[in-house]
């Protein structure tokens, strides 16, 4: 079967795409196994930088603190994200518009503006840089994107179903916790995870409100870089590959489940 | 020796039936105070009136309906019951007690939502056990209690299936086991069938009447069906722009109604407007542009005021000649159409006001008339009724 030019352009088209896309992160995942400590030559199979990633105490350290700030950060948005959620969809106020609006706004403020004018605002109160801030800045950009996901959940939301519920005899809470938060749940997991990544892989926020001893892994990767890409550096970023991959199918699998 | 005997007898069947009175009465309920008593009623939202003034006594085991046209404030009068909603004066109390200050979750009443509002994410059996377990009945019991609603409701193999494997009749019956289940003092249901097919709708009000029956509970169902109401209820409350229009029974809505309103909301009835002249009784005659019509007024109707008389088009007559046993309401029209509805056939009239009249004819004893026709339309003083307007 012969195929006809638009058809052949298309495939081409689309392979190019598909290129561009995965080609880069083939080579760093190729890179991270090759012997050399070049990126440029192949020199044969090898696992050690990934052994001595392992043995590298500052890596490590960095990851840990990611790690900390990151379930920290997930626990705390999801918890602040989901009732604000809630809230808004539940009660009718006087400007409660405009408040939505402002809640939503930091999404599509640039990061480097937030950056700046969170450390300006721990300066000028005199909070000294490290985890705590780290984690103040995470959480505060998450609850948004907390915000957005649980909202468009609750847009399908039977509001009588908790009416039925303290009809029945349950208490506010006892509904929240047996009938809203488990229809709403798979918008919970989705910000949940969602805000996980964001605060994972953040740079530039990080990167003005962490302190001396607060490095978080991108911002230890990115130090690294200052003196070149090692296949050290690959073999990290690999493995942060690898480690949002699954989270990803771990969340379609809950979607799925749901269905 | 024999009168003292019968003496003592007498002293003792009183006793005992006086026993079996207050045991029965102490377990079925059957006090002499409401069950509900609504006490001048008020809700208002902003500058909106949404209930005004609506005073009514619910007896118990009583099937009474809120009937109104969207939009009359009989679901707000029903959530106010609920506890869903505070009213902005007036007084609720059920069973004797004030439940004002009690909210929703303690009240001892449960609601049927319009929509079922089912627990998505709960089976049957979780959506039916779900009231019984927040109050910490035990779990065997549960399980008994919850396998008893099913199976009143005809559901006992579906326990295990989610609200969205049923069909809107099955969602129904799980909304109705979920709220009896816990044993109200009163089941409140808002417009309950209001999202079945015609058929089903008319299959579930036949099988919650009998239901109502046999548990005895109080059911105080909404509805702007006005056939649901009468085929329903023990008694009809109708409602009208937040205030009570009419309250009694089916026959007493039907056959009596009060107001101009109720006469035109339940069933389909002629009015026809003129000046109140005379009383003798309760039969007040009324001049309708020159003819003279007798009515039924039940509440009071100022002479010389404007009034409506309302007949039911099934209880007018059509006849070629003025028929003289017709006492006095014997008036001139012009037939205008006839219109096939089936089981029977209607025929529209034009009174000299200009105003139009139906009439419903049985098949077999149609008069035989075409358009244009000069007809005589005729009723039974006792089938019209005088209204204030």
């Amino acid at each position: 079967m012969r195929l006809s030019f638009g058809r052949k352009f298309g495939v081409f088209y689309a392979s190019l795409v598909y290129l561009f896309l995965y080609l880069p992160i083939s080579i760093l995942i190729l890179y991270s196994f090759n012997r050399s400590k070049l990126n440029a030559v192949w020199t044969g199979f090898t696992t050690d930088w990934y052994v001595r990633l392992f043995h590298n105490d500052s890596i490590l350290e960095a990851a840990k603190t990611s790690l900390t700030v990151a379930v920290i950060t997930t626990i705390g948005a999801t918890m602040i994200g989901t009732l604000a959620a809630v809230g808004m969809y539940r009660y009718h106020f006087r400007g409660k518009i405009a408040l939505e609006g402002l809640v939503f706004l930091p999404i599509v403020i640039p990061e480097i503006v937030m950056g700046i004018s969170m450390l300006a605002l721990f300066s000028q109160l005199k909070v000294s840089l490290g985890i705590m801030t780290l984690l103040a800045a995470h959480i505060t950009f998450s609850v948004p994107f907390v915000m957005v996901v649980v909202r468009a959940r609750l847009a399908g939301f039977d509001k009588n179903i908790e009416e039925a519920a303290m009809d029945l005899g349950a208490k506010p809470w006892t509904t929240f916790l047996k009938v809203t938060l488990p229809v709403i749940a798979p918008g919970v997991i989705a910000g949940a995870l969602l805000t996980f990544t964001l605060s994972i892989d953040d740079v530039v926020i990080s990167f003005f409100v962490a302190g001396p001893g607060s490095t978080t892994l991108p911002l230890k990767i990115y130090s690294m870089v200052k003196f070149g890409v090692t296949p050290e550096i690959n073999a990290l970023s690999t493995l942060m590959l690898l480690a949002t991959l699954l989270i990803v199918l771990f969340a379609e699998r809950l979607q799925q489940k749901e269905k | 020796m024999e009168i003292p005997a019968r003496g003592f007898d007498f002293v003792l069947n009183m006793a005992s039936f006086l026993l079996v009175y207050l045991t029965l009465g102490s377990r079925r309920g059957l006090s002499l105070q409401p069950m509900v008593i609504l006490q001048n009623l008020v809700k208002q939202y902003g500058s909106q009136t949404v209930v005004n003034d609506v005073s009514l006594e619910i007896r118990q085991g009583e099937f009474l309906t809120l009937l109104g046209p969207s939009g009359c404030g009989k679901t707000t009068t029903l959530r106010m019951i609920a506890g869903f909603e505070h009213p902005t004066s007036g007084q609720i109390m059920l069973d004797g007690e004030p439940i004002l200050k009690t909210p929703p979750y303690e009240r001892n009443v449960n609601t049927v939502f319009q929509n079922y509002a089912l627990f998505p994410h709960m089976s049957v059996f979780d959506n039916v056990a779900f009231g019984l377990r927040v109050k910490r009945v035990r779990k065997a019991d549960i399980r008994q209690r919850v396998g008893d609603a099913l199976k009143m409701v005809q559901l006992e193999e579906f326990a295990g299936r989610k609200p969205d494997q049923l069909s809107g009749g099955q969602k129904q019956r799980v909304a109705i086991a979920r709220a009896l289940v816990n044993n109200p003092k009163v089941l409140l249901l808002d417009e309950p069938l209001g999202a079945l097919d015609q058929k089903l709708r008319k299959q579930m009000q036949v099988e919650l009447k009998h239901l109502q029956k046999r548990l005895g509970i109080t059911f105080i169902f909404v509805t702007h069906d006005q056939e649901e109401a009468l085929t329903m209820s023990d008694r009809i409350a109708v409602m009208n722009g937040g205030v009570l229009e009419q309250v009694g029974t089916p026959k007493d809505i039907y056959e009596f109604p009060e107001t101009g309103f109720v006469a035109e909301f339940i069933g389909e009835t002629n009015l026809i407007s003129g000046v109140a002249k005379e009383r003798n009784g309760s039969s007040v005659a009324v001049d309708c542009g020159g003819t003279l019509l007798r009515g039924a007024a039940k509440n009071e109707v100022s002479l010389g005021g404007n009034v409506l008389v309302a007949v039911r088009p099934e209880r007018a007559k059509l006849s070629l000649q003025p028929d003289a046993d017709a006492g006095g309401t014997d008036i001139a029209a012009e037939f205008t159409e006839r219109i096939y509805v089936g089981s029977s056939i209607r025929t529209m009239v034009k009174l000299q006001s200009g105003a139009s009249f139906a009439v419903v004819e049985s098949p077999d004893r149609l008069i035989d008339a075409g358009a244009g026709d000069r007809l005589y339309v005729s009723w039974k003083p006792e089938h019209a009724v005088v209204l204030k307007r």
